[in-house]
């Protein structure tokens, strides 16, 4: 379910100033860029939370800002669930409470025009009860919120967003400040919320994984300006400047399970091992793959311990931060390895030739939970 | 004033009730006044801070002052102006609104203080979720606000209790009718009885402790106490 979004912000900040002229449909869009380059400024104009100087805001058919007019949407009226990278859950209310207390607001007149979501008109009751247990919060209800962990307070503040039936997510670093373990554990909800509720989400990070993982778009900010946007991995694979941070995400179905391992037969046609996971035979899984643990042989090679050997064709090359990322085409996905100038230069990969991808099926990490 | 227990009971009564009913007369506008001057910028929000404090550092018997000009016969409030008699001079009217006009700007600085403590983007939160400004303002920004807005009240009762010189000039020092625990003991003091002074000076010293007490109590963070009930 996508919605269009139109922005075009001039906004002063300390060391410059953000301007930005968007138009898009947004469907899961991340918005990708260091800290500091204005992506928190964005996504509060989008909220009204901060007031531009100049600028100009549409989601779907609602107006939020236009300066030239002297149009300012109140905040309150903009159907806008906006989970900021503190939560600022209200500690003085119960998991519930917090939940519940943008619930069952109404829908004006001109609703029906607005952005579609799945949640549209479904009693705020129905909306909360399938928020609980898409999340898991049945068992933290009655907690005060103080006394949750890190991760229980994320799943909250995402829960509480919404059930106030909003028109549009916007996520600002669910992962930011939590360990690697957590990010871990708050992965698989996001996926699982994109997919159980259709509503139109913009996703701060920082994070190449999580924003392949997650964002079919991708617009990468730096010092304020747009500087890419397009489809994610693509756009990714021609902006980034850390070959490190580059991972494969691929998206298939458990297809069978021995002993140790699972396979998992990936959408672009190709199997993977996978060290076993706690998803049952038939169920969705993501995978994700860092670039830096695959190698290339240039012939089929022979007696691996490896449990994966994928043959594709070199799509590309191209030199990232000391590295060169290659890009392979297998059936109808596309998959990034990192490897040294060096070794490019020894084994001659070049484009169009055929070339086999060595891994391990623990490299594999399945983003979904049971 | 004699030392029986009946004139104990109606002295601390009359003190009690003149406190109280200065603090109520004072709360809501201290309470406005101190939300307006933490959350909003208006013109001429200086002139309102320096007005409020006034009171704070002008001596009471001024503020009594001026109060009596206000309400005397021939004052802007005065009978011959209204037609009527509001009845302030030398009643325990009088001395509740000359309480609560040297208590406001104590209660309203601190209330100041409890709404500045509430993370504004707590409020800008409830806007996101669908709250309009009121309901924002009940549900979010005065619960949180809660310990500090009390804190607030009771210094402005503990001041209550200790007020005397507005309060002797609007209302006099009548035993029985406007003598509260702090005019009594000047009164006792100018009579010659040390020793009962003394004890009223006991008494005033009994509810001075137990209203700091509370005071230091509301002003401790709500955390360390979960901490320590959980502990």
């Amino acid at each position: 379910m996508s919605v269009r979004l139109e922005c075009s912000l001039r906004i002063p900040l300390d060391r410059f100033a953000l301007e930005v002229d968007l138009d898009l449909d947004v469907d899961t869009l991340a918005i990708f860029g260091a800290s500091g380059s204005g992506k928190t400024t964005l996504i509060e104009s989008i909220a009204g939370w901060r007031h531009p100087a100049t600028g100009r805001v549409r989601v779907g058919e609602s107006t939020f800002l236009d300066t030239d007019r002297n149009v300012e949407l109140d905040p309150c009226e903009r159907r806008v669930g906006y989970v900021p990278q503190d939560l600022l859950l209200f500690e003085h209310l119960t998991v519930e409470s917090n939940i519940r207390i943008g619930a069952g607001r109404e829908r004006g007149a001109d609703g029906g025009s607005r952005a579609a979501n799945v949640t549209r008109s479904a009693a705020p009751e129905s909306i909360f009860h399938r928020v609980v247990s898409v999340l898991e919060l049945g068992g933290l209800l009655h907690r005060s919120v103080l006394t949750l962990s890190g991760g229980e307070r994320q799943r909250v503040a995402l829960a509480r967003a919404l059930c106030s039936d909003p028109d549009i997510l916007l996520l600002d670093e669910p992962f930011g400040g939590v360990d690697v373990e957590l990010r871990r554990r708050i992965l698989p909800f996001l996926l699982r919320l994109r997919d159980s509720f259709a509503i139109p989400l913009i996703f701060i990070s920082h994070d190449a994984t999580e924003v392949q993982a997650l964002c079919r778009e991708i617009v990468v900010l730096e010092s304020g300006r747009v500087i890419a946007k397009g489809p994610t991995t693509a756009t990714l694979f021609r902006t980034s400047r850390q070959a490190a941070s580059f991972d494969n995400i691929l998206c298939g179905t458990i297809v069978s399970a021995d002993g140790a391992t699972q396979t998992v037969r990936v959408d672009g046609g190709f199997d993977l091992r996978v060290t076993r996971t706690d998803l049952a035979l038939g169920q969705a899984a993501r995978i994700a793959l860092a670039a830096d643990d695959i190698l290339l042989a240039i012939e089929p090679p022979h007696g691996l311990s490896a449990r994966n050997c994928v043959v594709g064709r070199v799509a590309g090359l191209r030199a990232i931060d000391r590295h060169v990322v290659v890009e392979v085409s297998v059936g109808h996905s596309t998959m990034f390895v990192s490897v040294t100038p060096e070794a490019v230069a020894e084994l001659t990969v070049a484009a169009e030739r055929p070339i086999w991808m060595v891994f391990k099926s623990s490299s594999c990490r399945a983003l979904d939970v049971a | 004033m004699n030392g029986s227990l009946e004139a104990w009971i109606d002295l601390l009564m009359l003190t009690a009730r003149i406190a109280i009913g200065a603090v109520a007369l004072a709360a809501v506008p201290a309470l406005a006044i101190g939300y307006l001057l933490a959350r909003r910028e208006f013109v001429g929000k200086s002139l309102v801070e320096g007005f409020v404090a006034l009171p704070l550092v002008l001596p009471p018997t001024a503020v009594g002052y001026l109060l009596l000009e206000l309400f005397s016969r021939r004052g802007p409030l005065g009978a011959e102006n209204l037609g009527f008699d509001l009845g302030v001079l030398l009643t325990a009217r009088g001395a509740m609104i000359a309480t609560s006009v040297v208590c406001l700007p104590l209660i309203s600085r601190t209330a100041r203080a409890a709404f500045e403590a509430v993370d504004p983007r707590l409020e800008s939160m409830g806007r996101s979720l669908g709250l309009s400004r009121a309901a924002t303002f009940l549900r979010i920004t005065l619960p949180l606000a809660r310990r500090g807005l009390l804190a607030a009240l009771a210094l402005g009762f503990g001041r209550a209790i200790g007020e005397f010189g507005a309060t002797v000039i609007i209302a006099g020092n009548i035993p029985g009718r406007t003598q509260t625990l702090s005019l009594a003991i000047f009164a006792e003091i100018q009579a010659g009885d040390d020793e009962f002074a003394f004890q009223l000076v006991l008494v005033a010293s009994a509810i001075a402790f137990v209203v700091t007490y509370w005071i230091e109590r509301l002003s401790r963070p709500a955390s360390r106490r979960t901490t320590r009930a959980g502990a």
